[in-house]
């Protein structure tokens, strides 16, 4: 509940105007019966035709002036209510407003290393479901618990003020009907999941029967599957009938017990008239107080079994504003425009084991870096490192003389880009994925030119507002990756770093878009690849063999070592020459 | 998938041969004889209490009646009260039975109808789709059935009961509620529906919302490293303010449905107030009564709200009802002819008895096939397999080879031609027949949730575990499976994901198997295929294949380099046909497709030995 705390703060006011109006609903529902008593006993029951209360006005003119009354009371009552659910709706939005903001605005940003971590179906879940109960709270539950409390309160206090005896008479029921609410509605929760998980049960064998249909047909189990269909189909029939009778059965006997209750005061309220101790009138407003407060007594045990939930909603939610979020201000801004150097850096993922170990290398500025290695050699790790994703665990990153642990992550993101191995694109057009606020239509087809992706969509229907996504086109592996470059590029960064990035996209336009990329000579670019011929051109090649630099040098110097590059660079043009005889 | 559109349902109309229909789909209809008379009973029931409580006031309150009658008033009350709680809880108890006797038969129906569909009906048809149609739509329309249809009905008779009982005790003050209550109904009705209408749009923006979040956190990695933070929590900001827009506005009006019913029961109420105080003064009745019709206003006037919400719910389930109806409505393709059922039986009791042993020769005659009408894949195919041959299918994706599978399989028929399995067109004995016959393997193989024994087991329903064993050790699967802590009842997880792919191969071999089928046939891989699963597919074409009749839909090469018969599909026709030397020799299409694939092959191997060098 700490979560909520701050939300109940904020929208204090609208809180206590909500335990206002229904305050005065509750007093308004009550106020009718009270009339109609006051009209049986004083002016239906009168034995002149003068009333004596309104000053000798005739009792049909007293009957006119009660109706109007009455008709003034429900108008009010009706007011009441339609602010109260005005109310209402206006707090649960708003506080679920800003829990939706809060919480995404949170996810953005947590580090990078949080979502390699977390499931993100999970997440996701959280974020809407446990949302939605929190919502009903807001925009149901409170009020209708504060109604119900207020209501049986106010008519209580009527009763014993009527008559104390037949008050204490008419609440012996309250107390066994709203444990028996809470206590078979905390049972009951049970017999919900258990529905529940059968359903799930049922829904997942269908889908398993569903995709796997090649298969259930080429072994002739029609026959078998629809047996275990069945059986889940069955099962969920019974546990889903139990539920609901276990319903049936707390309806009936509460209803049971409310009646009881009633002929009980019906009973005993008679002879209360016959002894003179309450008037008829009075009687009336016994019997229609007691349905008054005994339903909602009833619900009230519902409601505060639902809300029980609420509080493990609220711990999943505080679970995640709980994770700390990136610094990403700390630190000074700096303009990238030197060398980046890499001095004897380790790091791990905090688990004791090295993923790079003792890297020292040098990247000048305006130069092209080639990374290489196997998977798991630590190259992504490496690049990772310089946007601060990860901060390294030993060495430093020096930018220009400056460790890199001292200028803030916004500053470095904003001149060091990263086209990542597999990006993901937003389900809006083409041309909103690529373009910022600060480049032109223009920038925008230039860097698709640059990215070899240009001729690509202009050759689907709507060019450049394609949507890309679920209700837009399926990009193939390759597009999606050079849409990607183009993007990054768009963003004129000082230094980017091509994660793999080339890796679904065919040799020979892998060759263009290198060649492109060679003509921007004032981006310093680190490419981290698997091809001997996409690292060729680079100024500086480094290898990295189980997170330690093997092999380092030109393309030339490391042929001439005869090393592994050497070795990978026979192997891969031997390959590449054969394919170019067939 | 992009050729199936989602049929557009009505829904502002109640369709009642609709409803006819779906309450024919169910089994018990006494059902809801026996629920309508316990609604009867709760109903009558609980509008026979303010005459109770009438008679409270008027007679023994007042002193008219003597209390000797009292007790009498109080058993009459308690058999009523008995009464109203034992027909409650058998309404919940019947509207319950409707309920899940109504999903559990529909979707045993659907399920049923499910299994006969054939292929033609699963690729076009989004699997979500049928998932969707089969629980979402069935629970609702359920629960609609039960609770919504036996509420409108409980209202209705509710409704007649304590008019009757008005008119007959006082009809001028009666007329008075009776004149208040459709005009009531109608504005209820009417917000209802505008509930309804937002409601959509609440549902329309949460699943952008949905989006929204999925977005942020799946895209995640992205955003950072693009920057994209700020923009990103701006675009969602605007889905959440559209959002609280649209939801507040629905909750207004959802609440003008109190301020309406007290508004009109004011009204009522002021009305026989003046009109029944007067007669009451009169003394042509008595304040009791009086107090009676109070109360009846209250009860009738807050039933029209729960009506209209079921009549609104009726209406919208329609769009469900009517894809069910469409589902279990869609005719079946492929079935055996009458004569092929009375000696071989259905899917579902076949008779095994009269099923032929085969040896295994398949020959496709003039065969042509199209998926859509007139688009054919195969034209005038011709082809003839003795048995014991393997048939290794060369092509590129829509050339035709995955449909002489499927062909081969019966999960489609020729459209013209035949397909003999030993000199017979398999058409003439059963699906069942066939299926018996045919050891399928997809090479993405997809496994059922369970153990690994039930997998195996799924080949052939009463294999005996040293069968499974036996199998395990013929494909080599025994030795990961014997390692495993619960060795073969060691569970696979969904779709099998507990094991790697190469040991969900195994198991799909062993699945295959043990079945002892004549033909073998490997499906094409659904998605690119690894290393490890590649050698199992190797060593069951070397040393298992070999003694049956085999179709095997080509990814790798290298695999099937000792084939028989290497058959290169291009535009539904044999292009090249021969044992792979022959065809290297002819330096044609599988010449080039093969040096190519290899090359790749070894440039994989260079980098995956790279750090051994």
């Amino acid at each position: 509940m700490e979560f909520l705390k701050k939300y109940i703060h904020k929208y204090l006011l609208r809180i206590i105007l909500m335990v206002i109006l229904t305050i005065l609903v509750a007093i308004f529902t009550l106020l009718t019966p009270i009339i109609f008593s006051f009209i049986i006993d004083n002016i239906l029951q009168s034995p002149s035709n003068k009333i004596d209360i309104f000053k000798g006005i005739s009792q049909n003119q007293s009957l006119i002036y009660s109706a109007i009354l009455v008709i003034a009371i429900n108008l009010l009552l009706a007011l009441f209510y339609y602010l109260r659910g005005k109310n209402n709706a206006i707090l649960g939005e708003s506080v679920v407003l800003d829990i939706r903001n809060d919480l995404y605005h949170h996810i953005q940003l947590l580090p990078y290393e949080f979502f390699v971590k977390s499931d993100s179906g999970e997440l996701i879940q959280k974020c809407t479901n446990d949302v939605d109960m929190i919502q009903r709270v807001f925009s149901n539950q409170l009020s209708e618990m504060v109604y119900c409390i207020m209501i049986a309160g106010c008519a209580m206090c009527y009763l014993f003020y009527l008559n104390f005896n037949l008050a204490l008479l008419a609440f012996v029921s309250i107390p066994i009907i709203f444990v028996f609410a809470i206590v078979f509605f905390t049972k009951m929760q049970k017999r919900f999941l258990a529905s529940d998980d059968a359903d799930a049960r049922l829904v997942s064998k269908l889908q398993e029967a569903i995709n796997g249909v090649r298969v259930v047909k080429a072994f002739n189990n029609e026959k078998y599957e629809i047996e275990q269909f069945d059986k889940r189909n069955s099962e969920y029939r019974v546990i889903t009938f139990k539920m609901i009778k276990l319903l049936g059965l707390y309806y009936s006997v509460s209803d049971l017990l409310v009646y009881a209750q009633i002929i009980l005061v019906v009973v005993f309220g008679i002879y209360a008239v016959l002894n003179q101790q309450i008037t008829i009138g009075d009687l009336l407003i016994f019997i229609t107080y007691e349905t008054n407060i005994l339903y909602p007594i009833r619900q009230l045990g519902r409601i505060i079994a639902d809300i029980g939930k609420v509080s493990v909603s609220a711990a999943r939610l505080k679970g995640i504003m709980d994770q700390p979020i990136e610094d990403q201000t700390t630190g000074i801004d700096h303009n990238i425009s030197d060398d980046i150097i890499f001095d004897n850096v380790s790091f791990d993922y905090g688990n004791g084991i090295k993923v790079l170990q003792d890297i020292s290398f040098k990247i000048k500025q305006g130069s092209v870096v080639a990374i290489m290695g196997t998977t798991g050699s630590g190259k992504s790790s490496l690049v990772h490192l310089l946007t601060r994703l990860y901060d390294c665990t030993s060495g430093k990153i020096l930018i220009d003389g400056i460790d890199i642990k001292n200028i803030n992550r916004k500053s470095l993101r904003k001149q060091i880009g990263i086209v990542l191995q597999e990006p993901y694109l937003y389900s809006k057009s083409i041309h909103d994925n690529i373009i910022t606020s600060d480049i032109t239509n223009n920038d925008v087809f230039e860097s698709c030119k640059i990215a070899c992706v240009h001729d690509v969509i202009l050759s689907f229907k709507d060019k450049y507002n394609t949507l890309v996504g679920e209700k837009g086109v399926t990009l193939s592996g390759g597009q999606k990756q050079r849409i990607a470059i183009a993007r990054t590029l768009a963003r004129n960064f000082k230094v980017v770093i091509f994660d793999d990035s080339l890796s679904a996209v065919d040799t020979k336009t892998d060759k263009d878009i290198q060649e492109n990329l060679s003509k921007l000579t004032n981006i310093t670019k680190i490419i981290v690849c698997q091809r001997v011929n996409s690292a060729a051109n680079a100024d500086l090649i480094v290898m990295l063999d189980k997170g330690k630099i093997c092999e380092m040098g030109k393309h030339d110097d490391l042929i001439k070592a005869n090393g592994l590059y050497a070795k990978l660079y026979e192997l891969q043009n031997k390959v590449e020459g054969g394919l170019t005889n067939v | 998938m992009s050729s199936f559109q989602e049929k557009e349902y009505n829904t502002s109309s109640l369709n009642f041969s609709l409803w006819k229909k779906i309450f024919g789909l169910m089994n018990n209809k006494k059902i809801f004889i026996i629920t309508s008379i316990f609604l009867v009973m709760n109903a009558v029931g609980e509008a026979v209490f303010p005459i109770f409580y009438k008679f409270a006031i008027d007679s023994f309150a007042s002193g008219e009646v003597s209390l000797v009658y009292l007790p009498y008033f109080i058993i009459l009350i308690t058999i009523n009260i008995i009464f109203v709680c034992f027909s409650c809880y058998m309404f919940f108890y019947m509207a319950g039975k409707i309920e899940t006797t109504f999903s559990y038969d529909i979707r045993k129906i659907c399920f049923e109808k499910l299994q006969n569909l054939s292929f033609s009906y699963y690729d076009v048809t989004p699997s979500g789709w049928i998932v969707a149609r089969v629980s979402n739509d069935i629970a609702r329309l359920a629960e609609i059935v039960s609770w919504a249809f036996v509420d409108v009905i409980y209202g209705i008779i509710g409704i007649i009961f304590m008019i009757i009982i008005m008119l007959t005790i006082n009809v001028r003050l009666a007329l008075i509620i009776i004149i208040l209550m459709p005009i009531l109904f109608i504005v209820t009705y009417y917000l209802q529906n505008r509930v309804l209408f937002h409601s959509r749009k609440v549902r329309s923006i949460n699943s952008k919302i949905v989006h929204g979040f999925s977005e942020g956190i799946t895209g995640a990695k992205t955003t950072k490293t693009l920057r994209l933070e700020d923009d990103n929590f701006a675009n969602f900001k605007v889905e959440t303010k559209n959002m609280y827009n649209a939801s507040v506005k629905r909750g207004i009006v959802a609440s003008l449905f109190n301020p309406l019913i007290f508004g009109f029961s004011g009204l009522a109420s002021s009305l026989l107030l003046y009109f029944g105080g007067n007669m009451v003064l009169l003394q042509v009745l008595e304040f009791g009564t009086l107090l009676m019709f109070v109360q009846y206003v209250t009860s009738l006037f807050s039933t029209m709200r729960p009506i209209a919400a079921d009549i609104c719910d009726l209406q919208m389930a329609q769009a469900s009802g009517e894809r069910i109806i469409g589902l279990i409505d869609t005719p079946l393709k492929i079935v055996d002819s009458e004569e092929v059922i009375a000696k071989y039986g259905t899917n579902l009791a076949p008779k095994v008895e009269n099923y032929e042993s085969i040896d295994g020769d398949v020959s496709f005659k003039h065969v042509d096939f199209a998926y859509i009408a007139d688009q054919y894949v195969l034209k005038d195919f011709n082809l003839e397999v003795n048995h014991g041959e393997m048939i290794a299918l060369v092509g590129e994706t829509g050339s035709g080879k995955s449909t002489i599978i499927n062909l081969l399989c019966r999960f489609y028929e020729p459209v013209n031609g035949q397909i003999l399995i030993d000199g017979i067109d398999y058409k003439k004995r059963s699906l069942g027949w066939l299926h018996s016959n045919i050891g399928y393997v997809l090479q993405s193989p997809h496994l059922f949730n369970g153990s690994i024994a039930d997998n195996i087991r799924y080949g052939k329903l009463n294999a005996t575990m040293d069968e499974i064993k036996e199998v395990c050790k013929l494909i080599k699967a025994d030795e990961f499976i014997e390692k495993l802590p619960d060795k073969y009842d060691s569970l696979v997880g969904e779709g099998g994901n507990l094991l790697s792919t190469g040991q969900k191969q195994m198991i799909s071999f062993a699945r295959a198997l043990i079945k002892k089928p004549k033909i073998f046939v490997l499906d094409e891989a659904t998605s690119s295929i690894d290393t490890q699963t590649e050698k199992v597919i190797q060593y069951a074409i070397d040393n298992i294949m070999r003694h049956h009749t085999t179709f095997i839909v080509a990814h790798r090469l290298s695999t099937i380099v000792n084939a028989d018969k290497i058959l290169v599909i291009k535009n539904g026709r044999i292009q090249e046909m021969g044992k792979h030397q022959e065809l290297m020799d002819q330096k044609g299409y599988y010449y080039h497709l093969y040096t190519n694939q290899f090359s790749e092959e070894t440039l994989d191997e260079a980098l995956s030995t790279l750090t051994t060098i």
